[in-house]
């Protein structure tokens, strides 16, 4: 049974891929403008056509499209994910150094975000009191409502303002270099990234909570004197914990997929950032790498979740 | 049944406090670029919005990348903050007084970053290279006429030109003319490994985040005075804004006007306004519908008052201009025009007397999200053309698309902010002269546009080339194929530990040469 669940898993994830591969693809080529006139502008007007040719073979876009689509396929496949239209650096190495900023940013704001909006929620939920459940789901409401771009912009101002501190901007310092240096980088925007995720995941919490909390079993366990905090824990929690991971799987692997707003406001070089200079600049190879490994990065993110509901909830294993 | 509650919270609420205090020591006390140092070694970091895209000067239009490597390479001849030419990698030159050839003699001893000697070879080379279809350089457009380049011995270089020529100086002062290494066309590596021989030295270049620029120590106009120049990626120009305020940036160049108005009287630093030569347009399209009509263009014209543009849609930032924007070339905005800009009663007179008394529609387009002010000039001039029933259909573009169309003339009106020049004919050759290679967009042929700028092109007479060019300027506003509104300002945030930084009409930052830091 598992060997065929793996199987029918990995023949999905492909497919999805391929879908993928193929939607980018045809929508980068569906915008107007290439490579030449992101690079040029209205300069690309004084062109000749023997200059033009030549650029257009300079990057990579002179062959018909299915051919293009084909060669890069075949790339990627090998492992290779091709070299950016740019700078001609190996899109492997780009990737491979907005990658594990763009990790980074999305556990720490999902470390900080998630018990944050586990607590505001069980706040909001446990109690009968409903001034408190006001003033928590108002608070999160802001949360969802404030922009990530105020939040960041006021952060930054303020702690430049006020402390005299911006976060360190030369190149990217990574855990393993220096655990103060990367965090003085990474803590703020993944502060303001939490407030969002905190937000959501309370909404979440809050309302799976109230609705195991009505349910006959915890009745009876009350009734059997258990202790509220255990009743809490061991069975309302648990048992509403599986729309929590569903939401945290969710907001993860969006996160994954960069936070392009976060990442410019504080010029951190992580995926978002990556994406957005290469879509500007019409720069194929990255753009179509680049959100492969996202995709990539999400199935995954749900393969965990899938795996987690196992762990959590004994009756998924049988279906 | 609360004491859980309390628990959790006050854990999440412990790991939002301490962590950003932990966090705080180690950032606020790391001081590592040596910003504070001063003197001979000190960096200087410039903060900008974008990244350079290309290594090859020749291909390079991004204003980051020209900025960038006209620090790494040097031209034949530049210009001065005056817009006047002046020697570089050549001492002297002789201009045929018909302008049909130039001659350069080369600086002595100058050598390129990687120690080899500079020689005539490379830059006949160079000039072979952008000629050359196959390298797809920028400048060929505006040296196409040379047709031959001679280099008697190793001092020397000459150039034939097919047809007189005049701006060819002004064109060679262009960062895509940037002379390069004969060693490094053959090998094919001047898209990967720059080698100029600029005041700076190409370091290393972390993509997306920040490149170095080393001193050269044996840069023929004499070292730097600083010791390492550095530009960091900042996207965003209010943390640029934040991060000059901290004292981590010492140079910041800004375009949006709120960020500079926030900066005004900030601690640390100064806020420096430079007129650039770029101008701001309303590009009409004359080959269409009412707009065939001059009086119908010069109503447009008139009915725009311009400083009403630039106070609403550039705080205020920004000097009313006519055509021609190159800084030895200055003649009245105006003249030329048959009345006075707001004037909506002659305005709407010059529309009845065209028979469109009734107004139309112009579907005008508008490039979003490349500089600050596009917006705000449409609203503006939508309001103000509405005065006498002119009514702009405006359509906010991505860059690709509003490029596109541009180029194809796909437009009735186009808000525009297009690059100026020190010489008027590299200015508008290209829009009205026959065969121009913007003569689409520019919407309009006219025969005596084209004759006064071949003319003003084919003499080196100074006093003839004034009048010429007095005389274009007029018979541009009064044909009025666009209507000219205003040169806005460029911003620089200059940090309290920079000195000597001097901004330039045509934004380049040549001054780094010979700035110093460490003086605040």
């Amino acid at each position: 049974m598992t060997t065929r669940w793996v199987a029918s898993r990995l023949a999905g994830t492909l497919m999805t891929l391929l879908g993928v591969a193929v939607v980018v693809f045809v929508v980068l080529r569906a915008v107007p403008g290439d490579a030449i006139t992101a690079a040029l502008g209205i300069e690309s007007g004084s062109l000749s056509p023997r200059q033009r040719a030549s650029l257009e073979r300079f990057y990579g876009i002179d062959q018909p499209l299915p051919m293009q689509f084909a060669s890069w396929l075949g790339q990627v496949v090998q492992g290779n994910l091709g070299v950016s239209l740019q700078s001609g650096r190996p899109v492997t190495e780009l990737v491979g150094t907005a990658l594990p900023v763009t990790v980074e940013l999305a556990v720490l704001a999902m470390l900080i975000g998630v018990p944050l909006g586990v607590a505001m929620g069980l706040l909001a939920a446990s109690g009968l009191d409903r001034r408190r459940d006001g003033a928590t789901q108002a608070v999160a409401l802001l949360g969802l409502a404030v922009p990530e771009f105020v939040l960041g912009s006021v952060v930054v101002a303020v702690l430049a303002q006020a402390f005299g501190y911006f976060p360190d901007t030369g190149s990217f310092v990574s855990l393993t270099d220096s655990f103060g240096g990367n965090l003085s980088q990474m803590l703020y925007p993944a502060l303001v990234i939490s407030v969002g995720v905190a937000a959501t995941i309370m909404r979440t919490t809050r309302s799976a909570y109230a609705e195991v909390a009505e349910a006959d079993f915890v009745r009876t366990a009350r009734g059997k004197g258990l202790s509220p905090g255990r009743i809490r824990l061991r069975h309302v929690l648990h048992n509403a914990s599986v729309p929590i991971v569903t939401m945290s799987g969710i907001q993860f692997g969006y996160l994954l997929g960069g936070t392009v707003i976060v990442e410019e406001i504080f010029s951190l070089p992580g995926l978002g950032r990556l994406l957005f200079t290469s879509i500007t600049q019409r720069d194929y190879p990255v753009v179509q790498s680049a959100v492969l490994v996202v995709a990539v990065g999400f199935v995954l993110v749900n393969l965990a979740v899938d795996l987690l509901y196992r762990v959590i909830d004994p009756r998924t294993r049988t279906s | 049944m609360t004491t859980l509650d309390r628990r959790l919270v006050a854990g999440a609420l412990a790991a939002i406090v301490l962590l950003p205090a932990a966090a705080c020591s180690p950032a606020g006390s790391g001081d590592e670029d040596g910003s504070g140092a001063g003197g001979q070694d000190a960096t200087v970091v410039v903060a900008r919005t974008g990244d350079i895209d290309v290594l090859d000067p020749h291909k390079a239009t991004a204003f980051q990348t020209v900025q960038t490597l006209s620090l790494v390479y040097d031209r034949l001849v530049t210009t001065d903050a005056k817009g006047t030419i002046v020697p570089a990698l050549a001492e002297k030159w002789e201009l045929a007084p018909d302008a049909t050839s130039v001659t350069f003699t080369l600086r002595d001893g100058v050598t390129w970053h990687d120690g080899d000697p500079f020689t005539a070879a490379d830059v006949k080379a160079t000039i072979e290279r952008i000629l050359d279809e196959e390298s797809a350089a920028v400048a060929r457009s505006n040296l196409a006429m040379i047709s031959g380049v001679e280099t008697p011995d190793d001092k020397t270089v000459s150039l034939t030109l097919s047809s007189p020529n005049a701006a060819i100086l002004y064109a060679l002062s262009s960062t895509n003319a940037s002379i390069l290494h004969d060693k490094d066309i053959t090998a094919a590596t001047v898209d990967r490994e720059p080698n100029g021989t600029g005041p700076f030295r190409f370091g290393e270049w972390a993509q997306g985040q920040q490149l170095t620029l080393e001193p050269n120590s044996k840069y023929f106009g004499g070292a730097p005075k600083i010791g390492r120049l550095q530009f960091r990626v900042i996207p965003s120009e209010s943390s640029i804004l934040a991060g000059m305020r901290a004292g981590r940036f010492q140079l910041a160049a800004v375009s949006d006007p709120s960020i500079a108005e926030q900066a005004d009287g900030s601690d640390r630093m100064e806020l420096v306004k430079q007129p650039t030569l770029a101008y701001h347009a309303l590009m009409l399209n004359g080959r269409r519908g009412p707009l065939k009509d001059v009086r119908v263009r010069q109503a447009i014209a008139c009915a725009i008052d311009r400083q009403q543009v630039v106070d609403t849609a550039a705080f205020g930032d920004g000097q009313v201009t006519g055509p021609i924007t190159s800084p030895a070339f200055t003649y009245d905005e105006l003249e030329g025009l048959p009345c006075t800009p707001g004037d909506t009663a002659a305005a709407r007179q010059l529309l009845v007397d065209a028979g469109q008394g009734d107004g139309f529609t112009l579907t005008t387009i508008v490039q979003t999200g490349e500089y600050a002010t596009a917006g705000g000039e449409a609203e503006n001039l939508q309001a103000q053309l509405g005065e006498i029933g002119v009514k702009l259909d405006l359509q906010q573009l991505a860059s690709a698309t509003y490029v596109k169309q541009w180029l194809a003339a796909d437009f009735d009106a186009a808000v525009a902010l297009n690059g100026g020049s020190s010489d008027p004919y590299l200015m508008y050759g290209r829009y009205f002269t026959e065969g121009g290679s913007l003569a689409g967009p520019a919407g309009l042929e006219s025969k005596e546009l084209a004759d006064l700028l071949v003319q003003g092109n084919g003499t080196t007479d100074d006093g003839a080339r004034q009048e010429i060019y007095a005389e274009l300027q007029q018979k541009l506003l009064e044909l009025s194929p666009w209507v000219w509104m205003f040169r806005g300002d460029a911003y620089y945030l200059v940090g309290d530990d920079l000195t000597g930084f001097q901004a330039r009409p045509d934004e380049a930052l040549s001054s780094l040469g010979t700035a110093s830091a460490g003086a605040g």
